[in-house]
């Protein structure tokens, strides 16, 4: 490590270099995070505090049937997006780090939907659903393209996984390939040598020896799913019924819409709490699995 | 060898048939940003329209402001970059090089903010921002953003990484040379992360270029809108038909940026391991 000897110089370093970046997260994360738990405690109504009400905003939207019902949604989401981009991403790379030509191609290909941002893919997919595959479907006679898949709730889930999928599997692959070519391949050789089949090689060797990009790629797609609104927005709206609705779109709808101030900032204090705790364990039980 | 060569095939099927999947809505929507509104929903559906109609994309400027929108975007755009460029690399250095007190628990810290939500510090920095006069002004668009609220944690955890691959020898000859602390920063150690800087202006550029919610927040005149913004007020239209064609086409507009940035820096994005903020 560089060490500055100068006790003036370390200061001038630590002044410039971090300061102004820490200050600059300080004013635009930790003060309106702090003022939002602050408002929780409140009966702020968008004008004025009249008094201290404890924890009476988290009884309201503990006891809010669309918070339980718009968390169980995103819970779901989360599980099953997690999983499905993941895996999808960690089999695309096993393939594009095989030994073919193109590679690069693929892997540029693989990522281009994660450019796009979240409000175009959900109108650019919307219209699949709802126009180009019923016609499809139609025409083929294949039963499950026939409706809209917009329009029927467990479709309409599925719907919000695949873009999902479609958008954040490449990225996920990026980070998959950097673990896979840092295993050192004489390690492999030398297990083929020994007459490893591919399939214990992968599961004994490669696996554990990346697990940092498990650690990194899990902790991105869990945190995204708990996080995600626009394409939310923009392909289901939330429909059909609500059935689709997001955690973070209930609290928008009832911060922005409603205007129900406190109860909403509960509700998000809340779903902080939760993506911390399950972030923090998660990278914790990964990282516990690291091989050095 | 001869199972080596199916699988081989296998691999190359399997992928083409993935990458067609993947290609085919953006085809899509490129097809119909040319096509007129009956032809988007002709059957079988038409994959070359029968006459381009370039018109949609000239009819995009004349139904919405789109090119006030495009403006502000680039604005935004440009503006954050630049300021989350200086703060992001700094401190990127800062973590990875230099010794200062506390700095495990800042970087803790700043690691921490990558789980906040921003649907839990919305709606207070929607009140800073109003009480500071900011809404619907470029100062509220860019600022906060500039500073590296959103994303600043992970560019400055990437660039982080970055410096630390570098010998601090490097440093070291610098200093023996005469150089002081921002001569060795900017012309000696900046130029060593030109890769992990290649990621970091697409994840930026694309972040900022495609941010929904925060403008969302700080915008209500049309005449600030972002292009994410302007193009959700396609929905408003939903009820009736909505026009597809045009749809499309100001999507196209709107990709066509983040594509060209991607393309000139693929090379060094796709093929080295720094995307991910492992060191590669």
């Amino acid at each position: 490590m560089y060490d500055l000897k100068n006790k003036k110089d370390k200061m001038i370093a630590f002044l410039t270099f971090a300061f102004i970046p820490l200050f600059a997260l300080t004013t635009v994360i930790l003060i309106p995070f702090i003022l939002g738990v602050l408002t929780t405690l409140t009966d702020w109504n968008g004008l004025e505090v009249t008094k201290f009400v404890g924890l009476e905003n988290y009884m309201t939207a503990l006891s809010d049937p669309d918070f339980t019902s718009t968390f169980f949604n995103t819970i779901k989401y989360v599980v099953v997006s997690m999983i499905t981009v993941n895996v999808v991403g960690f089999s695309l790379a096993l393939l594009v780090t095989s030994n073919i030509k193109g590679k690069n191609i693929y892997r540029s290909i693989f990522f281009v939907p994660n450019l796009i941002g979240g409000v175009l893919l959900g109108f650019i997919w919307q219209f699949i659903f709802s126009r180009v595959l019923v016609y499809f479907g139609k025409a083929t006679g294949i039963a499950i393209f026939a409706e809209s898949w917009l329009v029927d709730p467990t479709k309409a889930f599925w719907a919000i996984v695949i873009v999902t999928v479609w958008q954040q599997a490449g990225y996920m692959m990026l980070i998959y390939i950097a673990g896979i070519v840092s295993v050192p391949t004489d390690v492999i050789e030398a297990a083929n040598v020994d007459g490893a089949t591919p399939t214990q090689i992968l599961f004994k060797i490669r696996i554990p020896l990346m697990i940092q990009s498990f650690t990194i790629s899990l902790f991105m797609t869990l945190k995204s799913a708990f996080m995600m609104y626009d394409v939310n927005l923009s392909l289901t709206g939330g429909g059909p019924y609500r059935s689709t609705e997001l955690l973070t779109m209930n609290i928008y709808n009832d911060a922005f819409l409603y205007q129900e101030y406190a109860p909403a900032q509960a509700k998000a204090v809340i779903l902080f709490i939760i993506v911390a705790v399950v972030a923090i364990s998660q990278v914790a039980i990964t990282k516990k699995m690291e091989v050095e | 060898m001869m199972n080596n060569k199916i699988t081989k095939i296998l691999v190359y099927i399997i992928l083409t048939i993935g990458a067609i999947l993947t290609v085919l809505p953006l085809l899509w929507m490129v097809v119909t940003s040319f096509k007129s509104m009956e032809e988007v929903f002709t059957v079988p559906i038409q994959w070359i329209p029968k006459e381009f109609k370039f018109l949609n994309y000239t009819e995009v400027f004349a139904v919405m402001d789109f090119a006030q929108y495009y403006f502000n975007t680039i604005v935004v755009t440009i503006s954050r970059i630049c300021g989350l460029f200086l703060t992001a690399t700094m401190a990127g250095y800062a973590f990875a090089k230099l010794r200062f007190p506390g700095r495990n628990f800042l970087f803790m810290l700043l690691l921490m903010t990558l789980m906040v939500p921003i649907h839990t510090i919305m709606y207070p920095a929607y009140q800073v921002i109003s009480e500071l006069g900011m809404i619907n002004s470029y100062q509220g668009l860019i600022i906060p953003q500039m500073l590296g609220a959103f994303g600043g944690a992970f560019s400055i955890f990437l660039i982080k990484q970055g410096f630390e691959s570098i010998p601090n020898e490097l440093m070291e000859a610098a200093k023996v040379d005469g150089a002081g602390i921002f001569r060795t920063f900017f012309q000696v150690m900046l130029p060593q992360i030109k890769p992990v800087l290649a990621s970091f202006f697409i994840f930026s550029f694309n972040s900022s270029w495609n941010d929904y919610i925060y403008p969302l927040i700080v915008v209500n005149d049309d005449n600030m809108k972002t292009l994410s913004l302007g193009l959700a007020g396609f929905t408003s239209m939903r009820e009736g038909l909505t026009n597809y064609p045009l749809m499309m086409a100001a999507a196209v507009m709107t990709l066509l940026p983040v594509i060209i940035l991607f393309v000139a820096a693929q090379k060094y994005f796709i093929e080295s391991a720094v995307a991910s903020g492992l060191k590669g």
